[in-house]
């Protein structure tokens, strides 16, 4: 595989790769955000989602509206954004993936497609082809440290999912839903003979996964236009992320999320903006098939 | 015609087998048998070459096959059946066998003569358009046998080929492997109902815990007292 | 056992059916069957390795990519007709499928991961053909036209009605191709593989080496529909032969005709594009009519709810469902003996 390389400018050269290294810290507390989404749903009902980068759209679409329509800032309408895809997930999970949560994991995978389909051109009948873009007040405003700049928005963003981040990882460890969900991604067979409602919990973390995707997606909105057809791109990024950090592990998916973010930003300056894909994707190429545990899972799977 | 050297093979901190010798002679049917856990499924993993061991060799008649991937076993010419079977459901029980004969015979025609004399030899020539997800216990593994079979092998690995069946059809199964060896295959069965390793056994390993406790005829094998510790409470080893 | 003769029989008379149709069809009926029959020729290549080698591949749309990519480069750069280019094109991607198959299958990529690998490897390829000048970039690359009667030799044609021919004829030639692989060493190997790849191994059946040749028949064939895809619309662009979302329109009429049949693909294609194609034609109507402007994306909706039900209430398709019912009358009739 031999990529095309475009000459970055002799000088300011470290500078620009500070700068991408900085903003792919940045960007990586989101993307695991949006990744630990993925882990919970594949570690818990072994679903590979589909519709996972959809459902970062529809966050992100969420959160556009209600700036433009009643002028929410996008990170309070991370709250409802949240709860919107809860519910978008919780559904999906009752009627759609419930019913063949037997059947070989193949089968999820095509019907989580499907419904990646549907929900993107659901979208784009709704919304239009058009991208959206947040006029924030502080959508321009950066914090300068020496040479590099901070984007306000990106900083936001950065400090927004942690504190989501933290939350998912209290409710897991301490509430009595997380320690269920916990039980029954462990070994389904024994959570359901504790007499644990297993289906209604694959619900409640599908759920869970939808909505943390989803605030991911109103972080994003901020400074990533909004559009219908960025689903099928973050999905398989989700993917990369999941898979390079181990899965079945949370925290190797935020590791995950922190080295594709940086990644990316590197392989944007060495390479050339839109091709900054391709480093991902091979990097998921090279993972899963050196090192498919990725960096801290574990060997069986 | 099969020497295990001084194999050792370990999971993690479990050392299933240690510094394990047997050597198994042309022609015969020895039996390896031992308490739960002791090492003999593991023991046909390697030498099939599902898995590889830490130490030691395996030798087919002087060639080196340890470490091989299965399916050059099986060419080398060793066989074996799965203590779970695992047919081709979705394929009918003549097609079962036409994989196995297709690995060695070049020609489809021959290849297809040979599954149908194989069916005929282990009494299934009447279900040779059955789908494999139809037959009883007792056929698949009848059927596990034949594939086995089919590939021509020097000699064959039976793992609990007999368990689950009732009276009646471990007899049946003791004719069949009597047959077997009688055309030329020399058999290593893992086994544990005592009435087929006695009945069909010239020679009996015994394994505990990896290691080698007993080997030798299956009448000193009962009065040895390694043998009896390891089955200790086992009623029908003090008969 | 007249039911087995029944089915040969009845391909004369279908055969014949869809051959005559350029002779009182119209330009428009022509234009969807030549799409449905496309697709159901690429459905019925990716077949050999997505149905019968249960390899779940979502990446064929590189081949189809490649077979189109080469056949038009060494047409519009060096002449060559496309006749032949195509075989060029063809070789490449079974090439390409070699390499992918073996590092996929020697590191034990399985299943979904499979899955991931393929549509990683053709988001690569489009996004680096996406970005290379001479490759026509995003922008594409228009085949050039050729007038007069030296058309046909250079796989271009006026009328609609000469691809309809050839895109049948290629169409009989892979249904032929797959039932031949039924039949022979490859096809039991890859059905036994596919079923329970330890007890295959133990027999002696090498699955990296027989996928891999699935990998490379799978591709060549496919690459071929690449190029009559650039013969026909004269035009090529990453996004239109390569990409998942392409990867997957390829797999819709196995999925939902059956996959793993040999007819699965074909009847599967013959349902959803003519589907596709009412649903884009309903969504026009309503354009106009109601005046109402948002229902571009109705076709993909409905890809999108047939996957869904299909996967949910007919797994094994449309010919599974079939196959099922015969099975089950078969048994009643044991039964009742």
């Amino acid at each position: 595989m031999s990529c095309r390389c475009s000459p970055a400018a002799a000088q300011g050269k470290p500078m620009l790769y500070a700068q991408a290294l900085i903003n792919g810290v940045l960007l990586g507390a989101t993307y695991g955000l949006m990744a630990l989404g993925l882990s919970l749903i594949f570690g818990v009902l072994r679903i590979i989602n589909f519709a996972h980068g959809n459902f970062m759209v529809l966050g992100m679409y969420a959160s556009y509206w209600l700036f433009t329509l009643l002028g929410v800032d996008p990170y309070v309408s991370l709250l409802p954004a949240a709860a919107l895809l809860f519910f978008v997930g919780f559904i999906v999970q009752r009627y759609v993936l419930n019913p063949i949560i037997e059947a070989p994991e193949e089968m999820s995978f095509l019907t989580t497609l499907g419904l990646g389909l549907i929900i993107q051109n659901l979208v784009l009948m709704a919304f239009g082809p058009d991208l959206h873009t947040i006029d924030t007040p502080y959508k321009l405003a950066s914090l300068a440290v020496g040479d590099l700049n901070i984007d306000v928005s990106k900083l936001l963003a950065f400090i927004a999912s942690l504190l989501i981040t933290g939350a998912f990882f209290s409710f897991l460890q301490w509430s009595e839903t997380g320690r269920a969900i916990r039980a029954a991604s462990d070994n389904r067979e024994a959570a359901r003979l504790m007499g644990i409602d297993t289906k209604k919990i694959y619900c409640v973390a599908f759920a869970i996964g939808a909505a943390t995707t989803g605030a991911a997606g109103a972080c994003f909105s901020t400074f990533i236009p909004t559009s219908q057809d960025v689903g099928m791109l973050f999905t398989l990024t989700s993917f990369v992320i999941v898979i390079a950090g181990g899965v079945g592990t949370y925290h190797g998916t935020l590791i995950g999320g922190f080295v594709i973010g940086i990644a990316e930003e590197l392989g944007a300056v060495m390479l050339s903006g839109s091709m900054k894909q391709v480093v991902s994707f091979c990097l998921l190429m090279v993972i899963l098939l050196f090192r498919p545990q990725g960096l801290f899972g574990r060997e069986s799977d | 015609m099969l020497r295990v050297e001084h194999v050792t093979k370990t999971f993690g901190g479990l050392t299933a087998l240690k510094d394990l010798s047997l050597a198994v002679s042309e022609g015969q049917i020895k039996s390896i048998i031992g308490p739960n856990g002791a090492g003999k499924t593991t023991l046909f993993n390697v030498i099939s070459g599902f898995m590889a061991p830490e130490a030691g060799e395996i030798r087919l008649y002087d060639r080196t096959v340890t470490g091989l991937a299965p399916e050059k076993v099986a060419h080398a010419g060793i066989a074996r059946t799965f203590q779970i079977v695992k047919p081709f459901n979705n394929l009918t029980v003549i097609e079962n066998v036409l994989v196995g004969s297709l690995a060695v015979h070049g020609h489809p025609r021959v290849a297809r003569e040979r599954a149908r004399e194989i069916l005929d030899f282990i009494g299934m020539a009447d279900k040779a358009e059955w789908p494999a997800r139809k037959l009883t216990l007792e056929d698949l593994k009848r059927l596990e046998l034949g594939r086995a079979l089919a590939t021509r092998p020097r000699l064959l690995l039976l793992d609990e080929v007999m368990a689950g069946l009732n009276p009646a059809e471990v007899d049946e199964f003791i004719e069949l492997i009597r047959r077997i060896r009688k055309h030329g295959v020399t058999i290593l069965l893992i086994e544990h109902i005592m009435h087929a390793i006695m009945s069909l056994s010239d020679e009996v390993l015994v394994l505990n815990y990896g290691v080698r406790i007993y080997e030798g005829d299956t009448r000193g094998a009962i009065k040895d007292a390694g043998v009896v510790e390891a089955y200790l409470g086992e009623e029908y080893l003090l008969a | 056992m007249t039911k087995r003769r029944l089915i040969p029989l009845l391909c004369v008379p279908v055969a014949v059916f869809f051959l005559t149709i350029p002779l009182y069809g119209g330009d428009y009926l022509l234009e969807m069957l030549i799409i449905a029959f496309w697709f159901a020729y690429l459905g019925s290549c990716w077949n050999i390795v997505g149905g019968y080698a249960g390899l779940l591949s979502l990446g064929h749309a590189t081949f189809v990519g490649i077979g189109a990519y080469t056949s038009t480069l060494l047409f519009t750069y060096l002449g060559v007709t496309p006749w032949l280019g195509m075989f060029a094109g063809a070789l490449l991607a079974s090439l390409v499928g070699v390499v992918l198959g073996y590092l996929s299958f020697r590191f034990k990529v399985r299943g979904v991961y499979f899955s991931l690998i393929t549509m990683a490897s053709t988001e690569i390829v489009r996004l680096v053909f996406e970005h290379v000048d001479w490759l026509g970039s995003t922008i594409g690359i228009f085949v050039p036209a050729v007038k007069g009667a030296g058309g046909a030799a250079l796989y271009q044609f006026g009328p609609k009605w000469p691809y309809y021919l050839v895109i049948l004829a290629m169409t009989g030639g892979i249904l032929w191709v797959t039932y031949l692989i039924e039949h022979s060493r490859l096809g039991y190997f890859l059905k036994a593989i596919k079923e329970n790849e330890d007890a295959a191994r133990s027999l002696g059946v090498s699955a990296v080496r027989y996928q891999i040749i699935a990998m490379a028949v799978s591709g060549f064939f496919i690459a071929l529909g690449g190029t009559f895809y650039a013969q026909y619309r004269l035009y090529i662009r990453p996004d239109l032969v390569m990409g998942v979302h392409f990867s997957v329109e390829i797999v819709m009429g196995p999925i939902i005709g059956g996959w793993g049949t040999l007819l699965g693909p074909v009847l599967g294609s013959l349902v959803m594009t003519p589907l596709g194609e009412s649903t884009r034609w309903l969504t026009e109507v309503i354009k106009t009519t109601f005046h109402v402007q948002g229902l571009t994306g109705l076709h993909m909706i409905t890809y999108g709810l047939v996957l869904v039900l299909v996967v949910r209430f007919m797994p094994t398709g449309i010919v599974g469902l079939y196959l099922k019912r015969k099975e089950l009358k078969r048994e009643k009739g044991i039964a009742a003996r």
